[in-house]
């Protein structure tokens, strides 16, 4: 009888045997730095009534007796906190626990989990992890988030939704490759290019300097930039944020995600609207009916900007027959204004216009066939159209009057005479792509990866205006392929990370055209085939101090219209090369130890060469000869530094970097001998980045924080042409300057809702800054943004 | 009485401030570096286009003769888009983008500085639709006839005069056809004479005829004059050393020619004199295309001493399937005696490349090149028919413009 009683009080020891009722605590758990701690233990020993958080730190004791009790919480690592409360019948009450870390206890059983930004950085690739977790909840976008890493250059010509040119340690333009989750931007919808890509809807901004891994099937001569999407974890969650502020800017972007654990179901759907007025002033020359100039300050009057796109993915996880399969649809449409010519000069335009719509569908599927053979495949199509419209016959002031008509339409007249007139170009692209990885673990530490990456890219485009031929006309077919084998080898119990790759590049282009006057077919084609190679080798030393050296022969291949021209103004040349370079890279890394009593810092050094053969370079000519050629080599040497500070209770942040980049013309004969050794013009070679932040916590609730943070951005004046050319007095440059924002963000929860609230002023000197020469950017502008998330 | 005293006092006070105002004007124009009295140097400007990465940028330097060597190093930037000029002592620099003409001053030291600048921005006038012509110190005119528009300014206070609308260029404003003109002519009548060219879209209708636009300072009127004995050239004539103007064959055309289905056409390989008064001399006419027995004729790039050099596609030229390969076709170069109708094969240019006049300089006429196999630039002199003297070498970029101030 005794016996079956302590039965019965074991098996009975965390039963609830109180009568059913609907008293409720609930709360959560984080630590001091104000993330949720999942599984933690909470528990009312009295009771003997026992949860664990989830991983969001949430938890809820439902049928509570009323009464006062004791509720602690508890977590490895983290000293216990009791509560003491009193519920009455049917109550429903919150509490939340911040924990303090346990500092003993830490060094002995502390288990610290990698964050996806330390794993990938530990690897033998030479990477640069970007994660947006503040960046969320600040009002830069993503091209300003991504410019304030080193080695990184974004120059903009204006507001949101302007031209961004990118450039990696001197290399720019079609050297630089974006992929959205392994997959080329551009075929993901995001066809204005990676600033209008909202900060919201990524995890994650990976920068890959001068090695591009296989994986990407990517042609790419300066290295890539690969944003990451949020992981579909199991639950509902999303964010939702909206943004307002100066130039009429309102800027929204939710996310949503559910996955259930039993039956593998998930589904994500997001969507973004951004709107710009870009009307901030610029210092302008306006003439008078005499033709004398007089500068004035005064409001750009059409420079709006819009994008929206929405897309979806449904699928499942983790089933027997596939880790992940789905499909993923999108559509995107973008409209800007054009307001003036690349140099901001002369006469604005009132009526310029460019719009861009994506459709497309990605398909998905991942299978671990083995415990040593993985499967990553993806397929996708995607439809593309740009227009490009110019057909007012207005002459507009910069007050936005038109103060005249034009006898015949179209506000940008060609630089080459006979050329005048209306435009109202479409050009329509099909791309189908696929990505196929493969890889095999030989033995433990010991991995093969192979890489599959075909393109196909059909197109063709119109004029309107043209009634005749139009060599906009031409069907132009491209069909790349590029593939990799990689070998990985792990040592010295991961001490040490080798990564050799090769790769081949298979290009296939078909150029169609119905010619005058018997219209008949005129096809040009072109096969070629190059390799590549390189290296990554990454050996940490110690916890503290780690090195990465990596080397790449990279290979750039030409491009449609490098390659056929335009059969107007510029001819073909079939017999472009690829652009080559030799890319290395040398990286340390040191920090302190993980010590909870003290700060911590870590300062990390790049030093860089590429050195470029073969450059394309469209060299204009008289008439209509222009010509794509191959024309230059050139070798950038730099060097880049970061270095960071966090106090010890993650409350005050230091953090900056650098870089110098030596970017040269190294041709002896040709176009630009004369110009030997100089620097390449119109890039800037020095420029720096600095932050700072401080955090309040537990302001006016317990699990609250207010954050007060700056950031500068540093570039040093650079010459639009030839540094040796002409005389100083008359050279034509972009001024040094220096640009401040600052802000301040409050953020809260309130049950399992996570809301943040942010007032930041960018440009908070109101400098008068320029990335291209005359083309001023937005003065001192106010923005505040919400952001919730669940 | 006093009364009239302190009146002529009073009349005699604002005569002086009258007097003192009017020399503050002469004051504020641009000080020139050459004391007056003093003897000026000689002064040349020549300018260069030097290709970057980034594109086309122009120089300009000053010299007191053409240097063995023209280098970048101590030239002046002008920027991306430049078409350079110069009218009595002054440079002038026609800015396509910022639709702006600047004005220099080069002093006696060959120091080059900004003087003034005229805007057509209030006109709506930018881009590449040719130079300024100077009639005189304070005439000078822009000529946008596409627009059916004539700028009227002051050079010597770079200011606007007049907007002067005309009869609008006929088939401007067809994409079809696409007519335009660039390079302007002042003659000794006064007039102000542009050769006529077409870009045409459509193959099919290139103008059937030669075409130059005429202009009379002093009725502010202009007049468009046909000529049928050829098909439309191009947008600048050809120069004989003697100071005659040839109307002369275009590209366009020649290509337009080989893609069309229409036949019955004028030949596109003529040369017409052009007389100073704005007529197509009657009494001249040459078909080149005849003498060469070419298949087309693309450019006469001078007449000298008689002479038109000719650049040419021989009769077994087969035009490319893409009209856009049109432009790499093999050509070559005769030298045509116009009174005999004979030729003789011309080679003088074959190792400059492209070969292209660059302005004159005391009635000399010299030019510059691009994409000789040697990669280098060259200045020529001509001295005959089929005689060059390579006097300087550019370095970094191709010469554009050579011209003499003073």
């Amino acid at each position: 009888m005794k016996t079956y009683i302590v039965i019965l009080f074991f098996l009975f020891q965390y039963t609830i045997l109180f009568a059913q009722n609907n008293n409720l605590i609930s709360g959560n758990v984080i630590d001091d730095s104000g993330s949720p701690i999942a599984y933690a233990h909470i528990e009312i020993k009295s009771l003997s009534i026992g949860v664990m958080t989830d991983n969001k730190g949430y938890f809820e004791l439902k049928d509570i007796p009323e009464g006062t009790h004791k509720i602690d919480a508890s977590f490895l690592g983290f000293i216990t906190e009791t509560h003491t409360i009193k519920i009455q019948k049917g109550q429903k009450k919150e509490l939340y626990f911040s924990l303090q870390k346990n500092i003993e206890e830490l060094d002995d059983v502390m288990i610290i989990s990698e964050s996806e930004k330390t794993k990938k950085e530990r690897t033998a690739q030479a990477v640069t992890v970007i994660e947006t977790k503040e960046a969320k909840l600040k009002t830069t976008d993503l091209g300003e988030v991504i410019a304030q890493t080193e080695g990184v250059s974004i120059r903009r010509s204006g507001g949101l939704g302007a031209t961004a040119k990118f450039s990696l340690n001197g290399l720019t333009g079609n050297q630089i490759r974006f992929f959205l989750d392994g997959i080329p931007l551009h075929f993901n919808g995001y066809t204005f290019g990676i600033s209008t890509v909202p900060v919201n809807l990524i995890d994650r901004i990976e920068v890959y300097k001068g090695i591009v891994p296989i994986q990407f099937g990517a042609d790419a001569l300066g290295g890539t930039v690969n944003i990451v999407s949020p992981k579909i974890s199991v639950g509902l969650s999303g964010s939702a944020s909206y943004q307002t502020g100066s130039f009429g800017t309102h800027r929204t972007a939710v996310y949503i995600k559910n996955r259930d654990k039993n039956t593998g179901l998930f589904f994500t759907g997001g969507g973004f609207y951004d709107y710009s007025k870009n009307n901030y002033k610029v210092d302008v020359k306006v003439a008078n009916k005499e033709g004398k100039l007089t500068e004035v300050t005064v409001p750009r009057f059409h420079d709006a900007y819009q994008g929206y796109g929405v897309n979806f993915t449904i699928g499942v996880k983790d089933r027997p027959w596939a880790n992940e399969l789905s499909v993923k649809g999108f559509y995107t449409d973008y409209t800007k204004e054009i307001q003036h010519n690349n140099l901001m000069s002369g006469i604005p335009y009132g009526e310029v216009m460019s719009f861009r719509k994506s459709a497309g569908t990605i398909l998905t599927y991942r299978k671990n066939i083995t415990d040593n053979i993985n499967l990553d495949a993806v397929f996708g199509y995607n439809y593309s159209e740009r227009q490009f419209e110019d057909t007012s016959d207005c002459v507009y002031n910069w007050f936005g009057e038109c103060i005249s008509n034009r006898n015949i339409p179209g506000e940008i007249n060609a630089q080459l005479s006979g050329s005048n007139g209306a435009s109202d170009q479409y050009t329509w692209n099909n791309n189908f792509f696929s990505r196929i990885n493969a890889s095999w673990k030989l033995k433990e530490h010991h991995i093969i990866s192979a890489t599959l990456a075909p393109t196909y890219t059909k197109q063709t485009g119109d004029d309107r205006f043209v009634k005749t031929f139009d060599p906009l006309n031409t069907r132009k077919n491209l069909f790349t392929w590029v593939n990799g084998v990689e070998y990985k080898i792990n040592a010295f119990d991961k001490t040490l990370e080798n990564i050799f790759f090769v790769k081949n590049y298979l290009q296939n282009i078909k150029s169609e055209e119905y010619t005058p006057p018997s219209n008949n077919l005129a096809i040009s084609k072109r096969n070629v085939s190059y390799f590549g190679f390189g290296n990554g080798l990454n050996y940490r030393f110690n916890k503290q101090f780690s090195t990465k050296v990596t080397y790449e022969y990279a290979t750039r291949l030409p491009q449609p219209d490098e390659l056929f021209g335009d059969g107007q103004f510029i001819l073909s040349n079939l017999e472009l090369e690829p652009e080559r370079s030799h890319n290395a890279n040398l990286e340390f890394t040191f920090k302190n130890k993980n010590n909870y009593e003290t700060s911590n810092w870590k300062i990390h050094t790049n030093t860089f060469l590429r050195k470029v053969d073969n450059l394309i370079l469209f060299v204009p000519s008289v008439d209509r000869t222009s010509i794509y050629q191959n024309v230059f080599e050139a070798i950038s040497i730099g060097a880049e530094l970061s270095a960071n500070w966090t106090s010890k209770n993650d409350r005050l942040t230091f953090s900056g970097n650098s870089t110098y980049q030596n970017f040269y013309n190294n041709s002896k004969e040709g176009l630009f001998a004369a110009f030997y050794e100089d620097r390449i013009p119109n890039r800037p070679y020095f420029f720096a980045n600095g932050s700072a932040s401080y955090n309040f916590k537990n302001i006016f609730q317990i699990n609250d924080k207010l954050s007060l943070f700056g950031n500068t951005r540093y570039v040093h004046k650079f010459f639009r042409s030839w540094e040796s050319a002409g005389l100083e007095s008359f050279k034509q440059g972009i001024p040094s300057q220096q640009v401040y924002n600052t802000g301040i963000t409050y953020d809260y929860k309130m049950s399992a809702l996570k809301y943040a609230i942010t007032v930041e002023v960018q440009n908070l000197t109101n400098e008068k800054n320029f990335d291209f020469y005359g083309v001023q950017k937005p003065g001192r502008a106010f923005y505040i943004k919400l952001v919730t998330q669940f | 009485m006093k009364q009239y005293k302190l009146l002529t006092k009073y009349i005699l006070f604002f005569l002086i401030v009258a007097i003192g105002f009017t020399s503050c004007g002469d004051d504020d124009k641009p000080i020139s570096d050459v004391p007056p009295g003093e003897q000026k140097e000689t002064a040349i400007i020549a300018s260069l286009r030097v290709n970057t990465p980034g594109g086309r940028v122009y120089f300009m330097g000053a010299y007191s003769e053409i240097p063995q060597k023209l280098d970048f190093k101590n030239m002046v930037e002008l920027g991306a888009s430049a078409t350079i000029r110069s009218y009595e002592e002054h440079p002038y620099v026609w800015n396509g983008n910022a639709s702006t003409l600047t004005k220099y001053e080069v002093s006696n030291e060959l120091k080059i500085t900004v003087s003034d600048i005229l805007s057509l921005a209030s006109t709506g006038l930018s881009g590449s639709f040719g130079p300024p012509a100077f009639v005189s110190k304070t005439q000078a005119y822009f000529f946008a006839l596409a627009e059916g528009k004539i700028i009227e300014f002051n050079p010597e206070v770079m200011t606007i005069t007049e907007t002067i609308n005309v009869t609008p260029l006929e088939h401007s404003d067809n994409p079809d056809i696409n007519t335009s003109t660039y390079e302007n002519y002042v003659t000794s009548t006064g007039k102000v004479i542009l050769p006529v060219d077409a870009n045409p879209g459509d193959f099919d209708k290139f103008p059937q005829y030669a075409q130059i636009a005429v202009f009379d300072p002093t009725t502010n009127s202009i007049s468009y004059v046909n000529d049928n004995r050829m098909s439309m050239g191009y947008h600048t004539f050809a120069k004989g050393n003697d100071g005659t103007i040839y109307y002369r064959p275009a590209r366009n055309t020649a290509k337009a020619e080989d893609y069309s289905t229409i036949t019955g056409y004028p030949t596109t390989g003529g040369l017409i004199k052009v007389n100073e008064n704005g007529t197509f001399d009657p009494s001249f006419f040459v078909d080149l295309k005849e003498i060469l027995s070419a298949h087309s004729v693309n450019v006469v790039a001078y007449v000298y001493d008689g002479k038109a050099l000719v650049q040419y596609m021989d009769a077994s030229h087969v035009p490319p399937t893409d009209p856009g390969d049109w432009y790499k076709a093999p050509t070559k170069f005769a030298l045509v005696d116009i009174a005999t109708k004979t030729f003789e094969t011309f080679t003088a240019f074959e190792k400059f490349g492209t070969v292209y006049s660059i302005g004159q300089i005391d009635g000399v006429e010299y030019y510059g090149n691009f994409g000789a196999d040697s990669g280098k630039y060259s200045v020529l002199k001509q001295i005959g028919a089929k005689e060059f003297e390579t006097i300087s070498e550019p370095i970094g970029g191709s010469c554009g413009y050579i011209g003499k101030l003073r």
